[in-house]
C-alpha cells in the first residue's frame, strides 16, 4: 500500500524509526509544546522534511510541503550559521496576519516545527521555555533513542579525471571552436550541423567512456575536419599549413612596400640582422640563417625547421607566431624609417587585413587575431 | 536575473541544473567542483538529507575573469524527488540559464517526461517564460547500457531543437561542455542579435551603477546607526548580493547571498502555503548573534544583523524606513531611463561579449 503523504508513520523514507513506546513519548512531548496555545499545531520531521510525528494536525495546510520547506530553510540557515561562525540558529517567521512559523533543531536529527495561528505577549519565550525545560528534553531523549533505517541510496562518486592531458586539451579546443563558430557564424547552425556534432560528441563520449583513446583523438580531429567543411573554412589539416600561408603573404607586402625604396641588397641586409638578432630570442624557430632568401625568408623552411624541435604543431604555433610577429614588427620599424610615420600606419592597416582574412581559418587552432598599433598575432591557448 | 557592478566590475549570473531525481544534477556540479582550479570556482554547498538526496538545492559558484571584469556563475541544482516540489521551484527564481539533465536510461522516459513538463509549469509559476530563457540538454549516463540511443532521446526530449549534449556526469565527460555553453548562452542573451542591450524590469536585468551602489551603502550605514545593528545587506533573490555595509561575519559572498536568498524564499513560500497570505519577516536567533530579513520589493530583501541589544521598537521603525529609502532606490535603478539605457548598454553589450570571448579559453 502507497503510503500517504503527511501521514505520521506511514513515510518509509523518515530518517529515523521509532519505536511504539517513543512515539507515545514524542506525542506527548508535541502536545505538551503547544499545550494552552490556541490553534496552534506541532510536527516532528527529521532533516530532510519528512514527517515523524503531527500534535493537535492543521486543517487545511499542505503539511508535506510546508515540512520540506522547513526542512530546506533550516538547511539553508544551518549553513548561514556556519558561515557566520555560529553554532546553530532556531528560527521564527512572521506572516503578515499575525501567523507564525517557529523551528527548533532537536537532537541533530530532527526539526520542531510550531505552527502558531495566534500572537500572544511573550509567545516565542514561552515556547523556548517549554522547550529547554521537560517537556523539550523528553522529545530530546526519543529523537536521540530512536534508530536509523539502513542506507539504500549510495553517494555519488565522481571518478579521477583518466584522460590524458593531450586528449583533454584536443578535446577542450574542439568544444572552444564550435563555441567560437556559433558565436560567429550562427547561421550557418543548421539543424543538420547540430545534429552532426550531437552525435560526433556521443561517439566521443563513447570513445572516452571505453577509455578508446585512439579512436577519440581520431573522432576530435574528424570532427574538426567536418566542420569547417560545413562551414566552408579552411581545410587544412594543420595549423602549420595556414601560418605559412599568412606570413608568406604578410612578408611579400611587406617586402613589396621596402622594394620601392630599398635595394635587393640593403633589404637582404635588414633581414640578415634581424634574423641574427632575434634567433637568440626564438632558438627553436629561427633555426638557421640557411631559410633567408634574396627575397627576404623562407617560411616553409622555418616552419619545417621548428619541428625538427618541437613536434607538437599546435605547441609549436605559439613560438612560430611569436617569432614571426618579431620578425614584422622590425619590418614594420624600418618602414617606420624610410617612409615615416604615415607610411608605416599604411603598412600596419594592410597587414592587419591580410591577417583578418586568416582569422576564421586560425580559430580551430586555438589562435586569434589581436591586432593594434603593433600588429600582433595573439596565441589563446598560451 | 543577471547583475552588473559597475563599482566592483562584477557581472552574476545564475544558472540552474534541473531534471529528474537521480539523474546526475548533483554529480555534475560535483564533478566543476572536483575539476576547475581554486580560482575559478568557490565553495561548493549541498544540502541534502541524511540518505545524501538533494533536500533544497547544490550551489556552486564558478568564476571566470576577463580584461578586469570577475563573471560569477552561481550554479545551482534543483531537488530531483517529487516531495521537495514546493521547494524546486525556489531554485528557479530569477534564473538567467538552465541546465536540463536527463537520465538516458530507457526505464527512466516517463520520469524525465514528467519532470520536463514539471519546469515548464514552474518556470511559469516563477514569472519566467520557459521560450525565452536559454537552456541546453544534458543527456546523461550515455556510458550505460541501457541507454536509449540518441535519436530516439532527441525525438522525445527535444521538441525545440535545443542544443544537447552527451554525458556522464560521473566521469565528466560532456559535462564541462555543457556549462560552458549555458553560461555562455546566459550572457549573450543579454543582448539582442543586433546589440541593442536587454536590461532593466522587463529583462529582469539590473544595473547597479557607481553611484547606486554609493547610496545603497550610505542608507544601509544610516540603518545600522538608526537601529543600533552590528551590519546590514541587500540581497537579489536570485542570489547577488547588492550591497553590504558594517559588520558582516562571514568573508564569502557568493554563498551569502545564496543562502540568504534561498533561505528567504523558503520562508516566504512556506507563508504562503500556511496561510495563503505574505510575509513580514524571518528571525534567526543564535546565542550571540540576531539575524531579521524583510522584503524590500518583489525582487530584494533586506537583511540585518545585530547583537540581541538593539530596542525593538528603534529596530523596526528604522527598518521601515530604510525600506522605503530602499525600494524608491531600486525602482530608479529597474526603471532604465534612456540616459541610463544610453550609459550602460554599451558597457553590458560590450562586457557580455568579453565575457564569451573569454570563455573559450578557459
Amino acid at each position: 500500500m502507497q503510503p500517504t503523504p503527511g501521514e505520521p508513520g506511514t513515510d518509509t523514507n523518515v530518517a529515523f524509526v521509532l519505536t511504539q513506546a517513543q512515539r507515545t513519548q514524542v506525542a506527548r512531548a508535541l502536545d505538551g509544546i503547544v499545550e494552552g496555545l490556541p490553534q496552534s499545531s506541532s510536527v516532528l520531521i527529521d532533516r530532510a522534511g519528512r514527517i515523524v510525528e503531527i500534535a493537535r494536525k492543521p486543517f487545511g495546510v499542505n503539511l508535506p510541503a510546508i515540512s520540506a520547506l522547513a526542512a530546506g530553510c533550516f538547511a539553508t540557515t544551518h549553513e548561514l550559521a556556519a558561515a557566520m561562525g555560529e553554532e546553530e540558529y532556531s528560527l521564527l517567521f512572521q506572516h503578515e496576519n499575525e501567523q507564525q512559523v517557529y523551528i527548533w533543531p532537536v537532537a541533530d536529527r530532527a526539526l520542531l516545527v510550531v505552527l502558531l495561528k495566534a500572537v500572544m505577549p511573550n509567545l516565542v519565550e514561552s515556547l523556548e521555555e517549554r522547550l529547554v525545560g521537560s517537556v523539550g528534553q523528553d522529545l530530546v531523549r526519543a529523537v536521540k533513542e530512536a534508530q536509523a533505517p539502513p542506507r539504500t541510496v549510495p553517494a555519488p562518486k565522481i571518478a579521477p579525471p583518466v584522460i590524458p592531458e593531450e586528449l583533454r586539451h584536443r578535446t577542450r579546443a574542439l568544444t572552444a571552436l564550435i563555441m567560437d563558430l556559433q558565436a560567429k557564424r550562427p547561421e550557418e547552425f543548421t539543424m543538420e550541423v547540430n545534429k552532426g556534432i550531437l552525435q560526433a560528441r556521443e561517439s566521443l563520449v563513447q570513445a572516452l567512456s571505453t577509455r578508446d583513446w585512439r579512436k577519440a583523438w581520431e573522432i576530435c580531429e574528424g570532427t574538426r575536419q567536418w566542420l569547417l567543411m560545413q562551414m566552408h573554412l579552411s581545410q587544412a589539416q594543420d595549423v602549420g599549413e595556414v601560418l605559412i600561408r599568412l606570413y608568406r603573404e604578410v612578408f611579400g607586402y611587406l617586402n613589396g612596400i621596402l622594394k620601392a625604396s630599398t635595394s635587393p641588397d640593403r633589404l637582404r641586409i635588414i633581414y640578415q640582422s634581424f634574423f641574427r638578432f632575434l634567433s637568440r630570442q626564438f632558438p627553436r624557430v629561427l633555426t638557421s640563417d640557411r631559410y633567408l632568401t634574396p627575397d627576404g625568408v623562407d617560411v616553409q623552411g622555418l616552419w619545417e625547421g621548428g619541428q625538427a624541435a618541437v613536434h607538437d604543431s599546435v605547441q609549436l604555433s605559439g613560438e612560430f607566431v611569436r617569432a614571426m610577429d618579431a620578425l614584422v614588427r622590425e619590418l614594420l620599424r624600418v618602414i617606420y624609417l624610410v617612409k615615416g610615420n604615415a607610411g608605416r600606419e599604411e603598412a600596419v592597416k594592410g597587414a592587419t587585413e591580410i591577417l583578418k582574412r586568416y582569422n576564421l581559418e586560425l580559430l580551430p587552432f586555438g589562435l586569434e587575431s589581436a591586432v593594434g598599433r603593433d600588429w600582433t598575432l595573439i596565441p589563446s591557448h598560451n | 536575473m543577471a547583475i552588473l557592478h559597475e563599482a566592483t566590475k562584477e557581472v552574476i549570473c545564475k544558472v540552474v541544473y534541473h531534471g529528474t531525481g537521480m539523474c546526475g544534477k548533483t554529480t555534475s556540479l560535483m564533478y566543476l567542483n572536483h575539476h576547475l582550479p581554486p580560482s575559478q570556482r568557490g565553495r561548493f554547498i549541498s544540502l541534502e538529507t541524511p540518505t545524501e538526496r538533494t533536500l533544497y538545492f547544490d550551489f556552486l559558484p564558478v568564476i571566470t575573469e576577463a580584461r578586469g571584469y570577475k563573471f560569477r556563475y552561481l550554479c545551482f541544482t534543483t531537488p530531483g524527488q517529487d516531495y521537495y516540489e514546493a521547494s524546486r521551484k525556489l531554485v528557479l527564481k530569477g534564473v538567467d540559464g538552465i541546465v536540463y539533465v536527463i537520465d538516458s536510461q530507457r526505464e527512466r522516459i516517463h520520469e524525465n517526461l514528467s519532470a520536463l513538463t514539471l519546469l515548464e509549469k514552474n518556470l511559469n509559476e516563477m514569472g519566467q517564460k520557459p521560450d525565452l530563457l536559454p537552456t541546453v540538454i544534458q543527456y546523461n549516463k550515455r556510458d550505460l547500457p541501457s541507454a536509449i540511443p540518441l535519436d530516439e532521446a532527441e525525438k522525445k526530449f527535444n521538441s525545440k531543437h535545443l542544443l544537447s549534449f552527451p554525458a556522464v556526469a560521473r566521469t565528466g565527460q560532456g559535462v564541462y561542455e555543457t556549462f560552458l555553453t549555458i553560461a555562455k548562452m546566459a550572457l549573450t542573451k543579454l543582448t539582442s542579435a543586433d546589440g541593442e542591450s536587454r536590461m532593466g524590469d522587463l529583462f529582469k536585468t539590473t544595473v547597479i551603477a557607481q553611484e547606486d551602489a554609493t547610496r545603497f551603502r550610505t542608507q544601509l550605514a544610516k540603518l545600522n546607526e538608526e537601529g543600533g545593528l552590528t551590519g546590514s545587506m541587500l540581497v537579489d533573490e536570485s542570489s547577488g548580493l547588492l550591497a553590504s555595509q558594517g559588520e558582516i561575519p562571514a568573508k564569502d559572498y557568493e554563498t551569502l547571498g545564496a543562502l540568504l536568498a534561498c533561505n528567504f524564499t523558503a520562508a516566504q513560500e512556506l507563508a504562503y502555503n500556511m496561510s495563503g497570505q505574505g510575509f513580514t519577516g524571518i528571525v534567526q536567533k543564535s546565542p550571540r548573534r540576531t539575524l531579521m530579513a524583510t522584503r524590500v520589493d518583489k525582487r530584494r530583501f533586506l537583511v540585518v544583523l545585530h547583537d540581541g541589544r538593539a530596542e525593538t521598537r528603534r529596530l523596526k521603525d528604522a527598518m521601515l524606513y530604510a525600506r522605503g529609502t530602499l525600494s524608491a532606490a531600486l525602482l530608479q535603478v529597474d526603471q532604465m531611463s534612456p540616459s541610463r539605457l544610453a550609459r550602460f548598454g554599451e558597457l553590458f553589450t560590450s562586457v557580455s561579449r568579453l565575457a564569451v570571448a573569454g570563455m573559450g579559453a578557459v
